[in-house]
């Protein structure tokens, strides 16, 4: 179930995003914009961004956010996948695999749940049955097979 | 709060005694711990199974009994059916404890303490001797 957030928390992950690319123009930004990008609506708020090429990451990186306050605290997997965010990830088409599996090295020993996003994307499921749900093992059986795919990231 | 947030297993994997897994019925291959004959479905009758497979079998309340370890199956209705969210399980103090979602474990003391719009009610109680 999308997660109902507060304007204040929403207006924070916002603007550790937008301070990743722009960092000089944060403090630029009108007092309202997070105000009005706040009450736009997700499909708004993903046009809002000029379109250049560091656009994909920085779509990428606020979909994650995103995706992760949406979630909540669900247990469900397919809850969790067809939140709104992680669709528009998988809407990103081809190009968020490297990003994703930049996400998975960040994320380390605790990789999140970016298989049904590869699987979707990739056409292929690398993972054996016996790992199955064991997120670390098939973390690393993913960034294995894109190695010998030639994946770079 | 117990532990801290993890996203390698969910509070089915929790109540199941497995902090190794994240368990659901997903019917797509590679992604999630269910276990072996049991349905991969989002039905009461296929949870109850998955913790048929740790000895769990259906009971009629969540009242403490010595030796006896509870899990209560949370669901949300929609549309006459009952959707399966989230297992707790019943320490020996007789308190209870839950793993939410991908973030942290966290005690209660009632067992209905995180009914609501996310994980709905109670549906079901399951019990086994306490390992």
């Amino acid at each position: 179930m999308p997660l109902t957030l507060s304007k204040q928390y929403e207006s924070a992950v916002i603007q550790r995003a937008y301070g990743w690319f722009f960092p000089e123009q944060v403090q630029q930004v009108e007092s309202n914009f997070y105000d009005v990008f706040v009450a736009s609506t997700f499909e708004q708020q993903l046009e809002i961004f000029p379109q250049r090429s560091t656009d994909d990451y920085f779509r990428f990186k606020f979909l994650v956010d995103k995706w992760r306050l949406e979630r909540g605290t669900t247990s469900s997997t397919t809850e969790m996948v067809l939140c709104p965010a992680y669709q528009s990830i998988i809407g990103m088409g081809p190009k968020a695999i490297r990003f994703i599996l930049t996400e998975l090295v960040s994320e380390g020993d605790d990789p999140d749940h970016w298989f049904w996003a590869l699987q979707v994307l990739t056409g292929v499921n690398p993972v054996s049955e016996e790992d199955e749900g064991n997120l670390r093992r098939m973390s690393k059986t993913w960034l294995e097979w894109a190695a010998s795919e030639g994946y770079a990231w | 709060m117990t532990s801290p947030k993890s996203n390698g297993y969910n509070c089915i994997a929790w109540a199941a005694g497995d902090n190794t897994r994240w368990w659901w019925p997903v019917p797509l291959r590679g992604l999630n711990y269910w276990p072996r004959g049991i349905p991969r479905e989002e039905t009461l009758p296929a949870f109850i199974g998955a913790f048929g497979t740790r000895g769990f079998a259906p009971c009629a309340d969540s009242s403490l009994q010595n030796g006896i370890e509870k899990v209560a199956l949370f669901a949300r209705r929609a549309g006459g059916l009952l959707i399966p969210t989230h297992a707790a399980l019943q320490l020996e103090s007789g308190q209870w404890t839950s793993k939410m979602g991908p973030l942290e474990d966290i005690n209660h003391v009632t067992c209905d303490a995180v009914n609501g719009p996310g994980y709905g009610e109670v549906v079901q109680y399951l019990s086994r001797q306490r390992p």
